[in-house]
């Protein structure tokens, strides 16, 4: 009896769980599902609730230009970019999304507010500073505040740099080595004359780089 | 009339066909129906690729229930196939009969999954395993015989709440081999290592109850809830999976299946914590479980095993490397039925078990792996329950006592296969490093070579 009493409990638990209100389902490929449902519930397990991941494997979203967003979901959508740890996680959730609850997520997440990074080595932030706001003049290196902004905030489909995990940013600057980003035309004309050196360097400073 | 036989033949063909004769699994550890349900590479979810230890992400995928992404068709296949080879099989008075695969290439069999999401909240995975080693050859039946058994089976419903900052997966779980339901890889249904030859010397004593003792042979139901990433806890109940719990234990008789007497619980307290691209996890899982002597006759007094276990994982996740480990202490104390020593089934009222495992992983751009076990299993003797002198298989002074290493070495040429080089290295069998049968074989005899492949679509 008490066998039959446990089941049932159990089972009660069950169904409870799984016939609970629909105000917070999975991430189920439902295009009625609140695109800040679908942050909480899924992207969070990577990128953070509020967009401030703990491990440097996954980006900061939190902060980062709504537009920029969106259209790295989309070239996601399309397998446009193909940079294998992006790809790995990101095709699969892209492609389940509606235009709206894109949109949707990429508001969310540009709502949150940016956690800096750790500060790096001083030399290093130094010469990533000048190189972000000076570039390599005769280089075909131009100032990445130009287009990033005097604070690397960015700017609409330009991507926020400031407090980005500087592992991921370096990531990236290796990846505008091969075609597996085409959207990022500029960059694959800057990166071949970036030196493996400046590259850690932007990386460092941009981790960090309104620290007081 | 159908022909049930024919079907399964051609099924098997097929499946060969399917997956080019490399490989499948003597448990389920990878499913890409997951994969095509997310959309998602194995990465996303296995540490390294290396199936199926967990990502975090792949722990909340299997904490929600396997719910996240798009209903698919939710079937996978999976096999595997080995070669194994052990350090010496000519000892005194043993026959070939100890060694029925040495030196041989074999198919080891291959599963069917059902896995995948039922609705948002309601997910499953279901592993039905086809074995063509599941009954030696007899007098009467000279080749082996094949069959189907149900492998691990869970069945989930979970949902997930936020208030503020706070983060809670709840859920309810239906399955049948207590730890299959936890999501880190210290615990023994999802521990190293992942595949074996399945034709290795077993020693007398292989571990504690926990470690396979009732996997398939108990339905449980049980509850759960994970706190912001922080603090785990699940309670489970198990009883004879017999009943309308039996499609949990197919392929085993009567007569093979354990009885447990009334519900028996598994318990388990996790804390996690996060930092950078390290996670780590300490905890403490067990059991109390009432066993009746007589798998044919399920009444009156009963063997009394009450397992409890520590357990560590850590694991740092950053392209392109991954390192994982894993530790594991269950200690286990049998209260034998009351009239086991009367009867001479036992010597002792009570004997105690104590297994250790240790196990570190390294893997290079999800492709190229190592991994390396230490492992202990050691406990009190009993000459009635455990001595014998059979030749290879015997354990001249009853004691459970058996140690050594597991290294591996493995290639995932694509994310859906891993070959692998598996090595088994014995201090200790069955209680001594020499002469521990009686005939005077040796533990480092029983040393394995095991190459496998392994895939599945």
């Amino acid at each position: 009896m008490s066998y039959v009493r446990l089941t049932l409990a159990l089972a009660a638990v069950a169904l409870g769980a799984g016939c609970a209100p629909q105000d917070a389902p999975h991430w189920g490929a439902d295009p009625t599902t609140p695109g800040k449902t679908i942050a909480m519930n899924l992207c969070s397990d990577c990128h953070g609730l509020e967009g401030n991941p703990v491990s440097p494997q996954f980006p900061r979203l939190a902060g980062q230009q709504k537009a920029y967003l969106v259209k790295q979901l989309n070239e996601f959508e399309k397998g446009h970019r193909a940079d294998p740890t992006g790809s790995a996680y990101m095709w699969g959730i892209a492609r389940s999304l509606t235009p709206k609850q894109t949109e949707e997520i990429a508001a969310y997440f540009n709502e949150q507010t940016p956690v800096p990074g750790p500060a790096g080595a001083p030399a290093l932030v130094d010469q990533g500073k000048k190189l972000f706001h000076e570039g390599k003049p005769g280089k075909g290196v131009p100032a990445c505040a130009t287009c990033h902004g005097q604070n690397a905030l960015g700017s609409g489909e330009t991507p926020r740099l400031a407090d980005q995990w500087s592992h991921y940013v370096l990531a990236q600057l290796d990846v505008f080595h091969t075609e597996e980003r085409p959207a990022a035309v500029a960059m694959h004309a800057i990166v071949p004359s970036l030196t493996q050196e400046d590259m850690v360097a932007l990386a460092t400073y941009l981790q960090s780089p309104n620290a007081k | 009339m159908v022909d049930y036989k024919r079907f399964w033949h051609l099924g098997f063909g097929l499946c060969l066909s399917l997956i080019g004769l490399l490989t499948a699994p003597t448990t389920a550890q990878a499913v890409p129906a997951y994969a095509r349900q997310t959309g998602q590479s194995c990465v996303a979810c296995h540490a390294g690729g290396q199936f199926p230890e967990l990502t975090p992400y792949g722990r909340a995928f299997k904490l929600t229930g396997y719910t996240y992404g798009s209903h698919t068709i939710p079937v996978s296949v999976m096999a595997t196939w080995g070669y194994e080879h052990i350090a010496n099989t000519n000892s005194p008075n043993s026959g070939t009969e100890n060694f029925p695969k040495n030196d041989s290439g074999y198919f080891q069999g291959f599963s069917i999954f059902l896995a995948g999401k039922i609705t948002d909240h309601i997910g499953a995975f279901f592993q039905y395993a086809y074995d063509p080693h599941a009954d030696a050859p007899t007098a009467d039946n000279p080749s082996w015989q094949g069959g189907w058994a149900s492998d691990n089976l869970d069945f989930r419903a979970a949902d997930r709440w936020f208030s503020g900052k706070t983060d809670l997966i709840y859920g309810a779980t239906v399955n049948n081999n207590p730890t299959v339901q936890d999501v880190w890889n210290s615990t023994p249904a999802w521990g190293f290592p992942y595949i074996d030859s399945g034709f290795m010397v077993e020693p007398t004593v292989g571990g504690t109850l926990l470690e396979g003792g009732l996997e398939q042979q108990a339905a449980g139901v049980g509850a759960y809830a994970y706190w912001n990433k922080t603090l785990y806890a699940g309670l489970t109940g198990y009883q004879t999976a017999d009943g309308v719990w039996s499609f949990m234990s197919q392929g085993s008789s009567f007569a093979d299946q354990q009885k447990l007497k009334g519900i028996n619980p598994y318990w388990r307290v996790a804390l996690t914590h996060e930092w950078g691209p390290h996670n780590a996890e300490i905890g403490t899982f067990g059991m109390i479980a009432n066993i009746y002597p007589d798998n044919t006759n399920p009444t009156g007094p009963t063997n009394k095993y009450t397992d409890i276990g520590f357990d560590a994982q850590y694991q740092y996740l950053l392209d392109p490397n991954t390192i994982t480990a894993q530790v594991s202490y269950i200690s286990e104390k049998i209260n034998w039925y009351s009239d086991s020593v009367a009867n001479g089934d036992t010597s002792n009222a009570s004997d105690k078990v104590y297994s250790f495992h240790a196990k570190g992983t390294y893997i290079y751009r999800n492709k190229y792996g190592g991994s390396l076990q230490y492992f202990n299993i050691r406990g009190t003797s009993d000459m009635a329950a455990y001595a014998s002198t059979d030749p290879v298989e015997g354990n001249l002074t009853g004691t459970p006592n058996t140690n050594g290493w597991v290294a591996e070495l493995d290639w995932m040429p694509i994310q859906y296969v891993r070959v692998g080089l598996q090595y088994w290295y014995y201090n200790k069998f069955n209680g001594s490093s020499s002469n521990y049968d009686g005939n005077d074989r040796s533990a480092t005899n029983n040393n394995t070579l095991f190459l496998y492949v392994w895939g599945a679509i």
